[in-house]
């Protein structure tokens, strides 16, 4: 099989990458994962010496901030706004088991965490370092948040399945996909993690929401998002015009926008 | 958006895989039509594993992995991993699934990763 497959262990998760084209040179592959080490330096709460850190310590002001941390602290407003606040990246740094970590703030307004957002932006740009090298086939999956370019093999069309809710090693669903995105939030194992901000609650019947989109980090967010909106999220991403979605509820109800369910294969 | 219930949604072709046990006892590895292939070594958390897959015709019919066993810790998460890794490339084959979609967590997502790294077409 020509091309690359590698795992490493970045930004606490497992990010593969798959590469299927021969001519793409390994130091691509190193570049890539270079950068998402770089992005976790410079974003990460869990570290006292991030960018993000600094800024939520009130040390470092966003103007002096590295122009990739403006961009992607723009976007989260700008994802919140169009959420009506169900992404918010000022919230989850409030979250009580975020705001314990070195570089969250411990609660100082306006900090921010920004890691819902961060992934899939940073698995896309992955990408692009990726397709500045030449590569058109790949597979970029940042901890089950992931997108895929080309094609596995000629004629073959990239197959993702979407984890089943309660049964490891099953899937919920296998979409047959081109260029595209999918992010999935769920609680099926870790226990309840994302919290809608405006009740301050769990949301305590949907137990799993994916949305497939051109772009993974909206796809990551709006997919947070919907999760945090509970029963009400299914709608609202019904008539979101950049992504498809699935919702599944702990009734085993499943929710699919038509062009979702056109993707599916099975 | 249309409601379904979820245990209708997959065709049993799909989800319903030769269980690990079958397949096994069907070709075992050490018969004269299976070969060994050496398969990537992936970085994880606790270190290189390096994977051999038993291999006949275009079916994975075993998967085995070397890894390091100097921790405890290593030890532990290992034996948890590797069977369900072994579960879970076999019955990714039959629905012939590059990568799996799921909320990010660590035992989860790191048996979902491995797993991911080993579908490499043809297998």
């Amino acid at each position: 099989m020509p091309g690359h497959a590698r795992i490493e262990d970045v930004m606490g998760m497992p990010v593969v990458i798959h590469v299927r084209d021969e001519q793409v040179p390994t130091e691509a592959v190193d570049a890539a994962f270079a950068w998402l080490r770089w992005v976790d330096a410079v974003f990460s709460t869990y570290r006292a010496d991030s960018e993000i850190a600094r800024l939520n310590r009130g040390e470092l002001a966003e103007r002096d901030a590295d122009p990739l941390v403006q961009e992607v602290l723009d976007a989260c407003r700008a994802l919140r706004e169009r959420t009506g606040g169900a992404f918010d990246a000022e919230a989850a740094a409030r979250m009580a088991e975020v705001r314990v970590r070195p570089g969250a703030g411990a609660g100082r307004p306006g900090a921010v965490e920004p890691a819902g957002y961060v992934k899939g932006w940073a698995a896309a740009k992955a990408w692009e370092l990726l397709e500045q090298a030449g590569a058109r086939n790949a597979l970029v999956d940042a901890g089950g948040d992931l997108l895929v370019r080309g094609r596995p093999a000629p004629g073959e069309r990239w197959r993702v399945g979407i984890q089943h809710p309660r049964e490891d090693g099953r899937v919920a669903a296998v979409l047959e996909l081109g260029d595209m995105a999918v992010a999935t939030s769920g609680t099926y194992r870790r226990g309840r993690h994302i919290v809608d901000p405006a009740s301050g609650a769990a949301p305590c019947e949907v137990v799993s929401v994916t949305c497939v989109g051109r772009d993974l980090a909206v796809a990551d967010a709006l997919a947070t998002a919907g999760f945090a909106m509970g029963r009400a999220g299914a709608a609202w991403l019904a008539v979101q015009p950049d992504v498809e979605a699935m919702v599944i509820l702990d009734d085993d109800t499943v929710q699919f926008t038509p062009g979702f369910d056109a993707l599916r294969v099975s | 958006m249309t409601i379904h219930r979820l245990n209708a949604l997959i065709s049993a072709s799909a989800l319903v895989a030769t269980p690990v046990s079958a397949a096994l006892t069907a070709v075992p590895a050490t018969a004269a039509s299976t070969k060994r292939v050496s398969g990537p070594t992936v970085n994880m958390r606790w270190g290189g594993v390096r994977v051999v897959l038993y291999i006949s015709g275009r079916r994975v019919t075993d998967v085995h992995a070397a890894y390091p066993t100097e921790r405890s810790r290593s030890q532990r998460i290992n034996s948890n991993a590797i069977p369900i890794l072994r579960t879970e490339v076999l019955r990714a084959q039959s629905s012939r699934i590059n990568a799996v979609s799921g909320a990010t967590d660590t035992s989860g997502a790191y048996k979902r990763s491995l797993a991911t790294a080993l579908r490499t077409a043809g297998i």
